[in-house]
């Protein structure tokens, strides 16, 4: 459930994209930012290791609107891929109401999604959150690589590996050339938006 | 955005709305964008790939496409001297490789990052851009004299120590030195960035503080995994260090 500030009469929504390591979360972050209006941009934060990893997590928030009569604030965060930090991971996850799960479509990292998405399983257990009750997008990024001659996976096999039960809408994206990452975003915050509507009613 | 200051937003209000965020670039913009965009994506990948992997494929790749976008760009003098730094150092990266300064990454990084910005934002005033590239040539500067101060203390052994004597001893008590000066650093950037953990953590969960947050298993979890991720970075540095003294 979104964190209501009845002070501010604010509410807010927070939208984690989780995904193995070197996978394009950051990346989508950098290209949402860059495309936002500059009228209304805000700050991002980003905690990079001196390999510019994300260390901690990366946090870009927006205002969208009102709901109920609250100004809705959307807060975008990424987690830390790598295997090692989970508790990062676990902790970024705590209280999130929307989730992009960012596959990377190269051949060679196909275990590493799997691996990836039986963790984000195990640690919304911790959460004692149901995955098939939270607004859940997947994104299969780095189709630009196959004009690098770069073997990919097709979104068949992406499906039936990730997606097969959960059956979430997905995209096929390039988050460094931007292709899918702004229809990504919407329809996350879209399908988190209502989600919190229908629960608020 | 007026109206949906009014009253709850619906979903077709909501996608308007996003539309405006997202969308609001003109077509020239978008157009000049995708120009850059192509103009770099090539290196765009290939500074991810670095990132991965130094080798002479990934470096001899990186060196012909800073010679392709050298040619392309040669008539701004500006975007060429950000080539010229970053030619400078594939060419020492791709000499040293293992051995290479640890700074000389990071420079290579943000040295791109700047051209990348001074190429696709047409926004930056040229003021701006000369004041990025002078950076970065003091940066440059700063990471050769750091170089050369390594190698002449190198040379500066005391004379009429033969070749033999000079080694074990000297070699570790200059490696105490270092390492001290890493370990002291190190206690201090271990500091910092558990303080940046904390910041963060509010940041992260405004519910918490509603909860006491040094007892929130989750957090203190984290920031051990921290510590052990800043533990692991100077091990890495030290051996390295270590490495370039063993060189010496």
């Amino acid at each position: 459930m979104a964190f209501i500030d009845f002070k501010k009469k604010e509410l807010q929504v927070k939208i984690v994209y989780y995904g193995p390591s070197r996978g394009g979360k950051t990346t989508n972050l950098d290209y949402a930012y860059h495309k936002m209006d500059n009228r209304l941009k805000t700050d991002m934060v980003s905690i990079k290791t001196h390999g510019d990893r994300t260390l901690f997590f990366d946090f870009l928030p927006f205002d969208i609107g009102k709901i109920m009569g609250y100004d809705l604030k959307i807060m975008l965060y990424t987690v830390p891929g790598q295997v090692k930090y989970n508790a990062t991971r676990k902790l970024v996850l705590r209280g999130v109401d929307g989730l992009v799960f960012v596959a990377d479509a190269m051949e060679i990292r196909r275990d590493y999604n799997t691996q990836s998405l039986e963790n984000l399983y195990d640690n919304l257990k911790e959460y004692n959150i149901d995955i098939n009750n939270l607004p859940l997008i997947m994104q299969y990024n780095k189709i630009d690589l196959s004009d690098q001659g770069i073997p990919l996976l097709s979104k068949e096999t992406l499906e039936s590996d990730l997606n097969s039960e959960l059956q979430a809408p997905s995209f096929m994206a390039s988050a460094l050339q931007g292709d899918n990452v702004i229809p990504t975003l919407k329809k996350i915050i879209s399908l988190t938006v209502m989600n919190i509507k229908k629960d608020l009613q | 955005m007026e109206n949906t200051e009014q009253k709850d937003v619906t979903p077709e209000e909501l996608e308007k709305r996003l539309d405006e965020i997202f969308g609001g670039e003109d077509s020239e913009t978008r157009a000049s964008e995708e120009r850059n965009q192509s103009l770099l994506s090539n290196m765009d990948s290939l500074m991810l790939t670095l990132d991965w992997e130094i080798s002479d494929e990934t470096m001899g790749s990186f060196l012909s496409e800073v010679a392709s976008l050298k040619s392309s760009l040669s008539q701004d003098r500006l975007l060429a001297s950000f080539l010229k730094i970053l030619q400078s150092l594939g060419k020492y990266i791709q000499k040293r490789k293992g051995q290479t300064h640890p700074e000389a990454f990071t420079l290579l990084q943000s040295v791109y990052a700047d051209f990348k910005n001074a190429v696709e934002s047409e926004e930056i005033p040229a003021k701006q851009k000369k004041e990025l590239l002078l950076k970065d040539i003091e940066k440059y500067n700063a990471l050769k004299s750091k170089i050369s101060e390594a190698k002449s203390g190198r040379k500066n052994e005391p004379e009429g120590t033969s070749a033999n004597d000079s080694g074990p001893e000297r070699q570790q008590a200059s490696e105490t030195t270092g390492t001290d000066k890493v370990e002291a650093s190190q206690e201090d950037e271990s500091a910092a960035k558990s303080q940046e953990a904390e910041h963060a953590e509010a940041e992260l969960n405004p519910q918490s503080e509603h909860l006491p947050a040094l007892a929130d298993k989750s957090l203190i979890e984290a920031i051990e995994e921290l510590k052990e991720v800043i533990r692991d970075e100077f091990r890495k540095l030290r051996e390295d260090f270590k490495a370039q003294q063993f060189e010496k």
